[in-house]
């Protein structure tokens, strides 16, 4: 599945682990994470985020 | 002001502002404040070194103007975002369309959203160099100080620093430089512990890569510029963003705020509950102590626990102020409950427990409530809550 960047930290969201410790499970791809969701290195919206290129 | 040379070949082009007191809405800066903006010649090319805040738009390409014809000027270095660098970039670009704008990869993104328009930024990554001529700027990668896109700019032959809002401060004294004006080392400590201080992990990385670069100079954005003692400025950030020791056992700080002395029964039965389960506690009156005063023990504490009784439906001012003062530790993780005696509704400690859950506190108990004056099982029940409190962290 598709990976996706914070364009302000560079944490690397992955769909194949999720955000365990925000109760996203593994598996759940960007586009059905939660329009609040927020990047848990710097809390960037998820607007903020960029499909990376592999 | 007139440009003025910092050294041969860099000049300061920047804007006073005397008149400010509030800095961000939020800021005191009871100094006024410069926003300092950079003009590098070298023998082929110029590059103008951060921009200034919208409103002073004009002021600023006044004084830049008898430095340079904008037209003249090869790169746009911002070396972060926040408007009160980046405000004027629009009018800049106007006048130097030619500019090659230079930001970071996060900066990109917020170049965008400043300026509402499409420009092709040139990208710096860590230890790129542009060539002037004579004059070589490498970039140097500085996330998160305190934007996310921040990076410093250094002046490779003339061993110049040009340090972004770190370093800084809000004072404003035209004679600019940091040896012709009196002492200012406590606006110095209060923009580090304002600006700076969420950011400490960063700070630390950031000093340890400049630390082995001569730097004979030091060009903030904001403030005096430092050209004597440097080392002293960089030995004080050093010492502020030290990691403080952590302590042998595991401690919890207990404030409350009291109308009738209810509250404040529950907060010491809090307390002896956190003690007897072999932590520590401090039982803190939010009415005598001032909260920001003890930021430094509430970031190297695990947790806080916030009483307040509750009138008219909602917590008392001290409890939301001590909250709101919070802005500049680390909180995520930090354990975080609340509790309080009230009349007949009791929403205040439910609001602070709201309040704590949004400022990314752990939360792992409900409040604890009492009706009145607490019986000796209410205050029983605030020390198993206390017990509770320290077998969750």
């Amino acid at each position: 599945m598709q990976k996706f960047e914070c364009g302000m930290c560079e944490y690397t969201y992955d769909p194949a682990k999720g955000d365990p410790g925000r109760g996203i499970p593994p598996g759940t791809s960007f586009d059905d994470l939660p329009d609040n969701w927020t990047c848990p290195k710097c809390n960037a919206g998820k607007n903020m985020f960029v499909a990376v290129d592999e | 002001m007139n440009p003025i040379e910092i050294i041969p070949g860099i000049q300061w082009v920047g804007v006073l502002d005397t008149q400010l007191r509030v800095f961000d809405v939020i800021m005191e800066a009871k100094h006024g404040t410069t926003y300092n903006s950079f003009l590098v010649r070298g023998r082929d090319k110029v590059a103008l070194i951060d921009a200034s805040k919208a409103a002073f738009a004009e002021t600023f390409l006044d004084t830049l103007r008898p430095a340079i014809e904008p037209t003249a000027i090869d790169y746009m270095v911002c070396n972060h975002l926040e408007p009160d660098h980046s405000g004027a970039l629009v009018d800049v670009l106007d006048v130097a369309p030619q500019a090659q704008v230079v930001v970071t990869k996060p900066g990109r993104m917020l170049l965008r959203a400043i300026l509402n328009r499409d420009v092709k930024p040139t990208i710096a990554a860590e230890g790129d160099r542009i060539e002037l001529g004579g004059k070589t700027l490498r970039f140097i990668m500085a996330p998160f100080l305190h934007w996310p896109d921040t990076m410093f700019t250094y002046l490779e032959e003339d061993q110049v620093l040009f340090s972004g809002d770190f370093l800084g401060a809000h004072y404003c004294d035209p004679r600019l430089f940091n040896d012709l004006i009196p002492n200012y080392d406590e606006a110095f400590q209060h923009y580090f512990q304002v600006i700076m201080r969420p950011f400490k992990e960063y700070v630390r990385q950031a000093l340890d890569k400049i630390d082995s670069l001569p730097i004979k100079v030091v060009c903030p954005v904001h403030g005096p510029i430092l050209r004597t003692d440097v080392r002293r400025y960089i030995d004080m950030y050093r010492a502020w963003s030290a990691e403080p020791p952590q302590p042998t056992k595991k401690r919890l700080l207990v404030f409350y705020v009291s109308s009738y002395g209810n509250t404040e029964r529950m907060a010491h039965a809090i307390g002896r509950g956190i003690r007897d389960a072999g932590a520590d506690a401090e039982v803190l009156d939010l009415a005598k102590v001032d909260a920001r005063a003890l930021l430094d023990d509430i970031e190297a504490a695990e947790g806080i626990v916030v009483g307040t009784c509750t009138i008219n439906g909602d917590a008392l001012e001290q409890a939301w102020s001590l909250l709101s003062s919070l802005t500049t530790i680390k909180l995520k993780d930090k354990l975080g409950a609340s509790f309080g005696a009230f009349g007949w509704s009791g929403e205040g400690p439910l609001m602070i427990a709201e309040r704590m859950r949004g400022l990314k506190f752990r939360v792992p108990e409900e409040p604890m409530p009492v009706q009145l004056v607490p019986t000796d099982a209410d205050l029983k029940s605030c020390e198993e809550y206390g017990k509770r409190l320290v077998a969750a962290l």
